[in-house]
């Protein structure tokens, strides 16, 4: 059976209590998602092997021109090889003025889309990230949110941990919405719902990914990064000198202190 | 005989790209199905396998294994 409060616990007026919102502060909802532009000066490329040729930003889609690209699993962002020198873009997650942390409880939504133009079959991901300038992937330690170009038809979207990726591929599918958490030295996991492409999107499918990674705090407190890496799609794919790359990304992030 | 269980609730189409237990790469749309081995069936499971023989497990073993992922495939498949 239900229980109804006859009086508010805060006063003692009668008829149950009046909403109030709850937590102070700045109010949690309808938040503003930050636009990811890769030409607005806030994001430091890592390209160790000058694999980017050109960036740019328009209408909220930014378009990578590639230089040719060897097939190699050190470009593809979803294999265990170990060793990672795929182009990445990133920066200090910095919440108000205060610098995000590896021992902190991070929550980091993100919304991405891949574009069927692309000439050829190839990976974005927009994570957060400890090293995001390193070429070691028990370094960068990366988890948040993947979406490929699949086929002339197709586009994918979903979650990325450590070096792995779990999504979903459609014709119909537009934007993907995924959350990942990561907290206390664990590189925790995501969780994602794919949108069809109709108006309004409506979601079509979920999945998730764990990274399997806890206390990866060995090396002492790291900062986090938010981080975008882009590649071919699997390590199996070339990329031509000319090549382009499209995609749409925005992302939220909020801290909680568990111990307040 | 060991005991082996299917989370069929979490079986669903995904796509994948990750690492094999061998070490290939995955790349590949399909059923996500999470198999379920208790702790404690842990040892008695692996005491029944030796991966340097080629009839090894046995095809008693072997088919409470597949049965149980083949009736959770049958089940997702359904569903989907």
């Amino acid at each position: 059976m239900p229980v109804i409060p006859c009086f508010d616990r805060n006063d003692g007026t009668s008829g149950g209590p009046t909403p109030s919102p709850g937590g102070g502060g700045t109010s949690l909802s309808g938040l503003t998602p930050v636009l990811v532009d890769l030409t607005d000066g806030s994001w430091t490329l890592y390209d160790p092997d000058s694999l980017v040729d050109t960036v740019a930003h328009s209408a909220g889609w930014n378009t990578v021109t590639w230089e040719a690209v060897s097939a190699s699993a050190d470009y593809n962002w979803s294999t265990a090889s170990g060793s990672m020198r795929a182009p990445r873009w990133y920066k200090k997650l910095i919440i108000s003025t205060t610098q995000v942390v590896s021992t902190d409880c991070l929550v980091f939504h993100s919304e991405m889309e891949a574009s069927r133009t692309d000439t050829s079959l190839d990976k974005v991901i927009l994570t957060v990230a400890e090293q995001p300038g390193s070429t070691d992937v028990a370094l960068i330690r990366a988890v948040g949110g993947a979406a490929n170009k699949v086929s002339t038809t197709q586009i994918s979207g979903g979650s990325y941990a450590y070096s792995a990726e779990t999504v979903t591929q459609a014709a119909a599918l537009g934007k993907t919405i995924n959350t990942a958490l990561r907290s206390n030295d664990s590189l925790g996991g995501s969780l994602y719902v794919a949108l069809n492409n109709s108006d309004p999107a409506t979601g079509q499918a979920m999945g998730s990914r764990i990274s399997n990674r806890n206390s990866v705090g060995s090396g002492g407190t790291q900062d986090i990064h938010v981080m975008v890496g882009i590649g071919p799609k699997t390590s199996a794919i070339s990329l031509g000198a000319g090549d382009t790359q499209r995609f749409q990304l925005r992302y939220v992030a909020a801290t909680v202190n568990w111990s307040a | 005989m060991p005991a082996i269980h299917v989370d069929q609730e979490q079986a669903i189409v995904e796509t994948v790209a990750a690492t094999d237990t061998d070490g290939s790469e995955i790349n590949a749309e399909g059923f996500v199905i999470p198999v379920v081995i208790p702790l404690s069936e842990v040892g008695p499971w692996l005491a029944l396998y030796d991966p340097t023989s080629g009839t090894s497990p046995s095809a008693a073993n072997s088919r409470i294994i597949a049965r149980a992922v083949l009736d959770a495939l049958i089940a997702a498949a359904e569903a989907t």
